[in-house]
């Protein structure tokens, strides 16, 4: 085998299984097929012409999105005009409804559509947060790579997502009647 | 409480702290009604997007559109191919296909110079090669039989590939590849052994009696066994489709694996 074919095996081995958790994310980033189709296409091929530049052994995942990330601030979110975050006021109201209520029953989980909206209606900083450490199991140093940020942001931005996602689906749950305010009453303290 | 003290209730919930830290969390836990509010809701929450972590939503034709990507950007004896991007998405998946089909076809060409029908069968010899040479992975690699199922339905291939199980012999499927040999479109199923045996099923629209070899008929179903070079093919038509397995296995082991599966068509 030439070297370059040998270099296209091993890239494929490595990357290929994880194209759809990357269009997922794309996806995520994107909202929009076509364009997250196109990132990810682009993401495949940087990954490519970079590739020996990867660490083997390294996290291939966290590479991937690495790349992701960065091609999507570059070159896709100008296209949109998307708040990079809640005015301070709207947060402070979303984390307030949040801290006196108690969770839903694990019963009331919403549907998958349901947490896709709340998550798509998240500021894309805390939902890039979400993506890569909730839904790809990236570790807080490793999507703080990604997001070229430090692990204390990633922290802060995971709470404060998650906080603004209780805040969303329960008050979308509350709209159809099975979620109650207050601690679960078979708490003994 | 405050917004730090929330954020250690976090690192408990994602396994950050060390064991003492945590087990003190856990026993404040105990105490205190509001912390372990907050530490349900954060709970909950993680429980409502477990589910999207295993969304499978790849667009089918994504793979072959990379590849054909990736073929050009490897390829200067490939000439550079433009993907067409016209909005509809059909026609996108028209011009990714086209493309990566002339890709293929370009390269099957510059190595053989016959097209017969034979041909697929001698080109599925040679991609069971660099699955078990190389490692080479399918480019849909996965083994859900559905998703399989889906992805070349969803290539419009024009008939259902049966996702054959060979569990009860060892082997497992591993992926799929849509190619394109002898200007046919050529479902492809790689299964793999634990101990790397790799053997590779193909489906496509074609008729298997010209295929030669020599011929087993069983339970109504010809079946031509071809040997190739260390390598076995087994060749056979369910309907308007032609199957073949091909393995390195002794020929009447895998005619036998053949006829076990054909049999169950």
């Amino acid at each position: 085998m030439t070297e370059a074919a040998s270099k296209r095996a091993r890239f494929e081995a490595l990357a290929v299984p994880l194209m759809t958790p990357l269009f997922n994310g794309a996806l995520r980033l994107t909202h929009d097929r076509r364009t997250a189709e196109d990132l990810v296409q682009d993401v495949y091929l940087r990954a490519y012409r970079t590739f020996d530049r990867f660490v083997e052994g390294t996290n291939a995942r966290a590479w991937l999105f690495t790349i992701l990330y960065s091609v999507f601030v570059n070159h896709y979110r100008r296209r949109r005009r998307e708040p990079e975050s809640l005015a301070p006021q709207d947060l402070e109201s979303a984390l307030a409804r949040a801290q006196v209520e108690g969770p839903p029953t694990p019963e009331t989980l919403p549907t998958h559509s349901e947490v896709e909206t709340a998550l798509a209606d998240l500021p894309e900083v805390f939902r890039a947060a979400v993506v890569l450490v909730d839904l790809n199991d990236l570790s807080y140093e490793e999507a703080a790579a990604t997001l070229g940020c430090k692990v204390g942001t990633v922290r802060s931005r995971l709470f404060r997502a998650r906080k603004l996602l209780f805040s969303a689906l329960t008050d979308h749950a509350r709209k159809l009647g099975y979620v109650r305010r207050g601690v679960r009453s078979e708490d003994p303290t | 409480m405050s917004m730090h003290y929330e954020t250690e209730l976090q690192d408990a919930l994602d396994g950050r702290l060390d064991a003492p830290a945590q087990h003190d969390i856990e026993a404040h836990l105990a105490m205190c009604s509001s912390c372990r509010a907050a530490y349900e809701q954060l709970r909950w929450v993680k429980a409502a997007l477990a589910p999207l972590s295993e969304a499978a939503d790849l667009p089918s034709t994504l793979p072959a559109r990379i590849q054909a990507a990736l073929d050009r950007e490897d390829g200067p004896a490939n000439p550079p191919v433009r993907v067409a991007r016209p909005p509809a998405w059909r026609g996108r998946w028209v011009a990714a296909v086209a493309a990566a089909a002339l890709v293929i076809v370009g390269v099957t060409l510059l190595v053989r110079s016959g097209t017969t029908r034979q041909d697929v069968i001698v080109a599925l010899a040679d991609d069971f090669d660099t699955y078990r040479a190389s490692g080479r992975v399918p480019k849909l690699a996965t083994d859900d039989a559905e998703r399989l199922r889906s992805f070349f339905t969803a290539a419009g291939l024009g008939f259902e590939v049966r996702v054959l199980d060979l569990s009860m012999m060892g082997y497992r499927v591993v992926g799929g590849s849509l190619e394109t040999v002898a200007e046919r479109d050529v479902a492809v199923l790689v299964y793999r052994s634990d101990r790397g045996r790799i053997v590779l099923c193909a489906m496509y629209l074609g008729n298997a009696a010209g295929a030669g070899g020599e011929v087993h008929e069983h339970a109504g179903i010809r079946f031509h066994l071809l040997r190739l070079a260390g390598r076995t093919a087994v060749v056979w038509q369910e309907g308007r489709v032609t199957c073949a397995l091909v393995a390195d296995g002794e020929p009447q082991e895998v005619l036998r694996l053949a006829i076990a599966k054909a049999m169950k068509a």
